[in-house]
């Protein structure tokens, strides 16, 4: 295997399953949209002109900001709490920010530290964050898509309905925009919670997300006791 | 002993194809409904 292959693998993996999902919803959300039009004896749409519709990114967008919006809790909740026992948590006792010799920021900096560890400043306090703060923008920025995708939407059937249109703030106070909301988020918290709980007592030999096999329950980092 | 290496073009290549993807992604699901599709 090339080396490219072996030393990505998990990044790849990943973008081939998430872009072959990706069709499948747009072909699979083409072909429901039209047995509903055509259903109405209305003229079926291309698959350009579905792709590009609102109904189809609020789809996307929604599941989108539920994602990041997971790994954003994720990644703030392992600051300040703990779980005895999982290999997703730091060690009880470990809570906080963690000393700049242990994060090698600052005069503690090592060689080979990304330049912005060591520079101090608010250059410093910025890539000490960054992972939330980029995780924490991408979550905001597909909410506020859902939100312009469910608003265009919604008055699309407004106006079928003979109906007035809303404004972005009537549709981000409406039922429907909580429900799409809310029913993406139980999932994602239900899921990140089940790991954490899970993995004090199962195991996957192999898994980085587990602890070693023989781990007794106890051990909650294995990289920190 | 610690390697000074801190990454290779390959790792750069999939952290900027991730980004370009989600940035493109949100652009592409903001611009549209707003401009009317």
């Amino acid at each position: 295997m090339p080396r490219f292959l072996r030393d990505n693998g998990l990044s790849l993996f990943f973008l081939v399953l998430f872009l072959g999902a990706l069709v499948g919803q747009s072909i699979a959300g083409l072909a429901n949209e039209n047995e509903e039009l055509s259903s109405h004896g209305q003229t079926a749409l291309t698959y350009v002109d579905f792709v590009t519709s609102s109904a189809f990114l609020v789809d996307v967008a929604e599941n989108w900001q539920s994602e990041f919006l997971q790994f954003f809790l994720f990644i703030f909740a392992t600051i300040w709490f703990v779980q005895r026992g999982s290999p997703e948590s730091k060690r009880p006792g470990d809570v906080g920010l963690g000393t700049d010799e242990d994060q090698l920021v600052g005069a503690h900096a090592v060689p080979g530290s990304p330049r912005w560890a060591s520079v101090g400043g608010w250059r410093q306090v910025v890539y000490s964050n960054s992972l939330l703060l980029v995780m924490g923008t991408i979550f905001v920025l597909s909410w506020f898509a859902q939100s312009v995708g469910g608003v265009a939407v919604a008055n699309d059937e407004n106006a079928q309905h003979g109906m007035p249109a809303e404004t972005w703030l009537d549709y981000v106070l409406s039922a429907d925009f909580w429900n799409r909301t809310l029913q993406n988020w139980q999932s994602e918290f239900l899921a990140v919670g089940a790991m954490v709980a899970f993995a004090i007592y199962l195991r996957q030999r192999g898994s980085s997300e587990s602890k070693p096999v023989g781990t007794p329950h106890l051990t909650t980092s294995t990289e920190s006791e | 002993m610690r390697h000074i290496e801190k990454d290779t073009p390959g790792m750069r290549l999939v952290f900027w194809t991730w980004m370009t993807l989600i940035a493109g992604g949100l652009t592409i699901m903001i611009a549209l409904p707003l401009l009317g599709r």
